[in-house]
């Protein structure tokens, strides 16, 4: 991702992408209506030294390769190799094809910044249709979706009203703002269920759910360090009368009582208040 | 009735006195106009925790717990400042406890209300008022209960037509009048959030039992004269309860990591508000940590239209997240969350903000 003013937050689009396959109100939802349900999110292909699409859609006899683009320069080496994904590989991967022959359709998704990448993408060839995802949701660039049913539905600009949903909360190079309300939600989680201590990497390993295992073991570190900073920091600033450390392992204290909850609920958001947008990078090393 | 008399050793001498205090009670009411003893009650408990994991003493209550030769089935003796009184705890459903009680009314609800709120995994049903609805439809309706009181917004943040409060208590002879009754409400915008309804199951010309159910999974009986016929309606309700908490269960989200990549499960809860919200004044009001919501949390993603709560239910210590709109508000339970929040979340905004309210899972609406 570039660090242009016109760069948006990949995770953002990414969640903003997987939304619309949910039967939501709230949220557009082209690609729930036109069948699709998420298959696989980041997969990787072994086709001609590697592709790796963001998400892979899947409906009864279709797919849909979903490319997300915060910037406006950058096409990045996937796109000129979709084509070669057959149903075969998808096969390899564990993938369940529901029909024998299967279609599969590419699509680029992106914010304004899809307005100047276009010229880039028909510069290098590559006219998958691009949908733009701003206040509408429209198919602006591109060819035509090969299913109909997605092209009639991504053609028509739809207004969207709220925020997509968060499927995937936060990398490790998102905000500080972003993953300290899921710290201390995991604080008091511990809390209120009566399981106070806990080491930095427990922490980590909780915030990051069903899919630390699968993290790289250098990336799990990373986040474990940058965590404990944060911890600290807390320990620190305005949560000191709720944590303790004593060697390598935190002690959270919080009394039963629904004033003391709140009063951390309120220590927490001064805490958040007090972070500008510094990125866990910028704040591990920079401090 | 002496303490001796509440000691049983099985079921079916819990049975038994539960029946005959049903008999009792309705000789009486015939003869004397009033009943002889306290009404027969079942409070159905919510459990994510074994029978061992119950506190011998919480609150002001000690408690002790004597095994009967059912398996299941204990006589539960409760203290209060030197006062005694029994229950009896039947847990054949491993998740839906059963506390029949044959005591005074105030002492078992004050009970149940510390039982249920204080200890963790411990809750209460949550029904909404479909729910109640829904058991209309196999027996007579006798009457009903509804309460909605504005809690979240002020007075002065009402409109000319917002209720802010409504309580009314039907007793009815047959189902046409309680039903034509809650007709007239809804024709004309009323809340109909109803916190129980009393049902008279009669088969061959017999009144098997005159029940109340409340929102809260109360069951009172007024009349009968089968209690095998109460504890298979009791029964029925966990199995409805059961189903919507399934349904809700499955749809908690979740990634796993896979050969072909992340897989992602589970779907959001999404409550659609009759009217617009102001979202600051309501996760204000639903995170913090107060009954009845019991929930905490911090709000962050904050813009006019649109906040992010990432939060906890105190009750179970389980984590959830939520979206609010001003039209919408989504929820996220996690993988192993239970997902008796949905219930005691969508249950209150009904009574207490916005008796319109819909709730829907990615099949449709889940009540």
């Amino acid at each position: 991702m570039t660090n242009t003013d016109h760069s948006f937050d990949h995770l953002d689009i990414t969640n903003s992408v997987l939304s619309l396959a949910y039967n939501l109100e709230s949220y557009p939802n082209h690609l729930y209506k036109a069948g699709y349900s998420i298959s696989r999110i980041e997969p990787k292909f072994n086709v001609n030294g590697g592709v790796n699409p963001d998400i892979l859609f899947m409906s009864d006899d279709r797919g849909l390769f979903a490319e997300c683009k915060g910037g406006e320069y950058y096409t990045g080496e996937n796109l000129g190799r979709y084509d070669r994904i057959a149903a075969r590989h998808l096969v390899e991967k564990g993938i369940d094809i529901p029909a024998g022959s299967i279609e599969i359709d590419v699509g680029i998704f992106g914010k304004e910044n899809l307005e100047a990448l276009k010229d880039k993408l028909l510069e290098e060839g590559i006219t998958y249709p691009q949908v733009i995802m701003n206040k509408v949701i429209q198919k602006k660039y591109g060819n035509d979706f090969k299913d109909t049913a997605l092209q009639k539905l991504f053609v028509e600009p739809v207004q969207i009203k709220g925020k997509p949903l968060q499927i995937l909360r936060f990398t490790e190079n998102s905000s500080l703002r972003k993953i300290a309300p899921y710290v201390f939600q995991a604080m008091a989680a511990r809390s209120a269920s009566k399981r106070v201590e806990f080491t930095t990497r427990e922490l980590t390993e909780e915030l990051m759910g069903e899919i630390w295992d699968s993290l790289d073991r250098e990336l799990q570190k990373t986040l474990s360090n940058k965590v404990g900073l944060f911890l600290r920091r807390c320990k620190n600033e305005y949560l000191r009368p709720y944590l303790g450390k004593k060697e390598n392992v935190w002690r959270i204290r919080v009394k039963d009582h629904w004033k003391s909850r709140k009063k951390f609920g309120e220590d927490c958001k001064r805490m958040v208040k007090n972070l500008d947008q510094t990125s866990l990078y910028d704040f591990v090393y920079k401090q | 009735m002496r303490m001796g008399e509440f000691m049983i050793t099985s079921r079916a001498q819990l049975h038994n006195l539960m029946e005959k205090t049903i008999d009792r009670n309705l000789r009486s009411m015939e003869e004397r106009g009033e009943y002889s003893d306290y009404a027969v009650k079942t409070n159905i408990i919510e459990a994510n925790c074994g029978v061992e994991d119950i506190p011998t003493s919480f609150s002001k209550y000690s408690i002790e717990l004597k095994p009967t030769k059912d398996k299941f089935l204990y006589v539960m003796i409760a203290k209060e400042k030197g006062k005694k009184f029994i229950l009896y705890l039947d847990s054949f459903f491993k998740r839906y406890w059963k506390l029949y009680s044959i005591e005074e009314s105030v002492t078992i609800n004050r009970f149940i209300d510390h039982f249920s709120n204080t200890l963790l995994k411990i809750d209460s049903l949550w029904m909404p008022h479909q729910m109640l609805d829904s058991f209309e439809k196999e027996y007579i309706n006798t009457g009903f209960s509804i309460k909605f009181k504005q809690e979240v917004l002020k007075e002065e943040e009402l409109s000319e037509n917002d209720i802010s409060q409504l309580t009314m208590r039907l007793w009815s002879k047959g189902s046409r009048p309680a039903q034509k009754i809650v007709d007239l409400l809804q024709e004309n915008d009323y809340p109909v959030t109803k916190t129980s309804t009393r049902l008279l199951h009669v088969k061959n010309d017999e009144v098997k039992f005159l029940d109340e159910v409340y929102y809260d999974g109360k069951v009172t009986i007024s009349k009968g004269t089968d209690i095998e016929e109460h504890i298979r309606f009791v029964n029925s309700i966990i199995d409805a309860y059961k189903e919507k908490m399934t349904r809700i269960e499955d749809n908690r989200m979740y990634l796993e990591s896979s050969d072909g990549g992340f897989k992602s499960s589970g779907h959001p809860f999404e409550l659609k508000f009759s009217k617009d919200q102001n979202i600051e004044t309501l996760s204000e009001k639903i995170v913090n940590s107060t009954r009845p919501f019991r929930l905490w949390g911090v709000v962050h993603d904050h813009d006019d239209d649109f906040l992010r709560i990432a939060g906890v239910d105190t009750h179970s210590g389980d984590k959830f997240d939520m979206d609010l709109m001003p039209g919408y508000a989504r929820v996220y339970l996690p993988k192993k969350a239970c997902g008796n929040v949905i219930f005691r979340l969508y249950t209150n905004v009904q009574h207490s903000l916005d008796p319109g309210v819909i709730i829907y899972d990615q099949h449709g609406p889940l009540f």
